[in-house]
């Protein structure tokens, strides 16, 4: 059986020889043959070929049908790079909600997930193991699903209408599953021997963490949380496709309708205000390291 | 504050024999140091005194109170009124040295006041009062990474000082130190203990030190107690029982 499966592994390689030209023998000056490797890259362009073939056979992609309708996307550059100016009143108060979607969000999240990860953390919670563990696999489950599942499951089951609020709480849900797991993961790494000491002085476990381990994790604390906040302006942009409040809303209904002037101008405030925020947020926590 | 050991055992989870029937009485502003080889039982002995580890079998009296079953409440009260130090100090690198003393005032302080670090002013002068007697006062708003070795143990001493125990356990407190900083910081709880009458029971790997400070020595060799008694009567026979060969000038380092 093996030998059949090495007999075959070798024909196949004698068959790609064959199609395969060996790389050219290179002499020297003082007659040094030099025989260079042959190159994998020609086996893995073959797979990726027969790779992007079968995929886009599942998908149904067609070229053809991009080149039929590829005059539809200089139209809609045409007008999405000259966006409609006057329509930022509309957009800078959905722009502002977004932010403060992200924003309420990212810290109901973050508190949340400060003593959560201080609980559940095996090195500080030595006799509960199996509670933490249970807790871990909790949040990569709430982990799976991206934040629009969340918005969506809480819009049709628990709050209909109310679309900032479902989206705050969608953005809550997302970061504290995403904090809780880094911010554990950091605290299982530190040298916890002065909240053993101040353990040993008769103090509670919740004291100890606050005074020996908090001052220790609060910068890498502070920095993830504003990492977070980050992707959460990024991800909060879309929650209004499902109805979950912010510039969403009326992204969708401008590219439903065609408007894509309008849409240019979403896209053109967003940008600007993702930018200043990504930049706000490198610069403190550059501070902070 | 008198310590008392009946027959007390203790074997890890590991299936490591630490203690065997150790028994032992230490009366309140004693000098101890116990003296073995590594992995005799030490460690084990002190940190079996505030239950850091549990005893296996045996009684174990802190003041006419049996502590084996302490646990909750009754066991942090009990923790309180002793201090213990580290062999590598175990200080909170990124605050002050201030801050590091004053946490051992946190135990009576409500969960708020923790949370936001708000220390009372007689907590703050407890704690530079502690800082004073071990001699680095001028170094109390410095971060403690800063500081050399000898000085963090110092301020772990004050640490421990500022907690107010009457008995301090302290575990390889200058193994991690240079001979002349061992002895400024063995100087310093020679003045704590009789100042004081704060008993100190100090696990101790030079032997030298040991003899020089105690009052009293505690050997221990395979998790028993060998010798027990004044510090005048221990001679090379009972340092060649302690730690099963003769020991030379050549084993001082202090």
């Amino acid at each position: 059986m093996k030998n059949k499966l090495q007999q075959a592994g070798t024909s196949i390689i004698h068959f790609f020889d064959k199609i395969i030209p060996k790389p050219k023998q290179v002499v020297l000056e003082n007659g040094t043959i030099v025989n260079p490797p042959r190159s994998a890259s020609m086996y893995i362009t073959i797979a990726l070929v027969i790779v992007i073939v079968y995929f886009s056979k599942i998908t149904e992609f067609e070229l053809a049908v991009i080149f039929r309708n590829f005059t539809n996307i200089f139209d809609f550059l045409n007008q999405i790079l000259r966006p409609d100016f006057s329509y930022y009143s509309t957009v800078v108060p959905k722009v502002l909600e977004t932010i403060r979607m992200a924003f309420l969000g990212t810290l109901v999240g973050a508190l949340l997930s400060l003593p959560v990860a201080f609980f559940i953390s095996a090195n500080i919670n030595k006799n509960a193991k199996w509670i933490g563990a249970s807790v871990k696999v909790l949040l990569s489950l709430i982990r799976t699903f991206p934040m629009l599942v969340y918005a969506r499951i809480i819009l049709l089951l628990f709050i209909p209408g109310s679309g900032p609020l479902v989206g705050t709480i969608s953005v809550t849900i997302f970061t504290f599953s995403i904090l809780t797991k880094m911010l554990y993961e950091h605290i299982e790494t530190i040298d916890l021997s002065a909240y053993e000491a101040i353990e040993s002085t008769g103090v509670t476990k919740v004291k100890a963490f606050i005074t020996a381990v908090l001052p220790d994790i609060l910068p890498v604390y502070f920095s993830l949380s504003l990492y977070s906040f980050d992707i959460n302006i990024r991800h909060s942009t879309v929650l209004g496709y499902v109805g979950a409040g912010g510039i969403g809303v009326i992204l969708k209904r401008t590219l439903q309708n065609r408007e894509y002037n309008r849409a240019g101008m979403i896209l053109f405030i967003v940008f600007i205000a993702i930018l200043s925020i990504e930049a706000l947020s490198k610069y403190i926590r550059r501070r902070l390291a | 504050m008198s310590i008392n050991f009946k027959k007390v055992g203790k074997t890890y989870d590991n299936g490591t024999v630490a203690l065997i029937d150790v028994s032992t009485v230490i009366e309140q502003g004693e000098f101890v140091t116990i003296i073995g080889l590594s992995g005799a039982g030490k460690s084990t002995l002190l940190k079996c005194i505030n239950k850091i580890e549990n005893v296996t079998y045996g009684d174990l009296y802190v003041n006419d109170i049996l502590t084996n079953n302490l646990a909750g409440k009754d066991l942090r009260t009990f923790r309180r009124k002793i201090g213990m130090v580290f062999q590598s100090f175990n200080l909170i690198s990124k605050t002050t040295v201030l801050r590091n003393v004053l946490t051992s005032r946190v135990a009576d302080m409500p969960l708020w006041k923790t949370f936001l670090g708000i220390y009372s002013k007689e907590d703050k002068l407890i704690a530079l009062e502690a800082l004073n007697k071990v001699g680095i006062l001028e170094k109390a708003y410095t971060r403690a990474d800063q500081l050399s070795g000898g000085q963090q143990q110092r301020v772990a001493l004050a640490r421990t000082v500022a907690q107010e125990p009457n008995v301090i356990l302290a575990d390889e407190p200058v193994a991690s130190l240079d001979p002349i900083t061992a002895k400024q910081v063995m100087d310093d709880f020679k003045r704590i203990n009789i100042e004081d009458n704060i008993t100190v029971i100090a696990n101790m790997h030079h032997v030298d030190l040991a003899l020089q400070y105690a009052t009293r020595v505690i050997g221990i060799r395979g998790g028993k107690i060998v010798f027990d008694g004044p510090v005048e009567k221990v001679d090379d026979d009972v340092l060649t029982y302690v730690y099963g060969r003769k020991l030379t000038a050549a084993d001082n380092i202090g």
